[in-house]
């Protein structure tokens, strides 16, 4: 061995030296590394799984959320279509309350038209009447004469009747 | 007030002697001279005026026809009484 150049001794030493490289890697070394490196992936799987946890939660209140809005779609559809009807109803309550209000200002219209008309009328027959009688009046100033005024006076003391309560004021 | 009772007597005294005078007169309002025939006539149609005193007066308004005024009595007969009355009763009718 010697010949071959190898130290006996040496090796000898130097296979127990490797020996307690090895035994103090493998105890003081390896195990926290693997340790380490084990936390790390149950670490990076606690995260996965938070995530996709994370994940579902956001697609759950994605869909919450949708479902929301479509609710909240329908509903303001519903209160407007709602506000529509009354708007309608209370349309159609104005125009009628428009329409019996016109008809009774019309009618009441009609009436004063009506009264005025016949207070005109009256009042066209009285001056009728007026001018009528303004214009006898001056008439019969204008012809009756002295002697024809004689005349009327006897024809009136003629037919004045016997029952004298009949022409006494 | 209290009226004196001398002189509410006296008052009473002058109306009698006023409403008496009246009396004994009598107003024709004529719208022209009226004749002694018509006024003779007036006379017989109304015998309560026959012993009174009878003045005449003028009032062309009247048109024709005469007015009696005898005290507090008045009795129209006038033209223009009778036009007045048509007119009441036009306006009665409207």
């Amino acid at each position: 061995m010697e010949n071959l150049g190898i130290d006996l001794k040496l090796l000898i030493a130097q296979v127990i030296n490797f020996g307690l490289f090895f035994i103090l890697f493998k105890r003081f070394i390896a195990k926290p590394f693997l340790n380490l490196i084990k936390e790390e992936e149950a670490n990076e799987q606690k995260k996965e799984q938070l995530r996709v946890n994370l994940q579902k939660q956001d697609e759950t209140i994605e869909a919450k959320r949708s479902s929301f809005k479509d609710e909240i779609a329908k509903k303001e559809e519903e209160i407007v279509a709602s506000a529509k009807e009354r708007a309608k109803a209370v349309e159609n309550k104005i125009l009628e309350q428009a329409e019996v209000q016109a008809n009774r200002i019309k009618q009441d219209a009609l009436i004063e038209i009506a009264s005025e008309k016949q207070d005109l009328y009256k009042q066209v027959k009285q001056k009728i009447t007026d001018l009528s009688l303004i214009i006898v009046d001056k008439s019969l100033k204008e012809v009756l004469n002295e002697e024809t005024k004689k005349k009327i006076t006897s024809e009136i003391i003629k037919n004045l009747p016997k029952d004298k309560s009949s022409y006494e004021n | 007030m209290k009226i004196k009772p001398r002189l509410k007597e006296e008052l009473r005294k002058y109306l009698l002697f006023k409403l008496s005078e009246e009396s004994k007169n009598v107003t024709i309002i004529s719208s022209h001279n009226l004749s002694n025939e018509q006024i003779e006539n007036i006379k017989i149609k109304f015998p309560s005026i026959q012993n009174k005193i009878i003045n005449v007066e003028i009032n062309e308004n009247l048109m024709a026809g005469f007015i009696i005024k005898e005290g507090s009595k008045i009795t129209d007969l006038s033209l223009k009484s009778s036009i007045n009355k048509i007119k009441k009763n036009i306006y009665e009718l409207t």
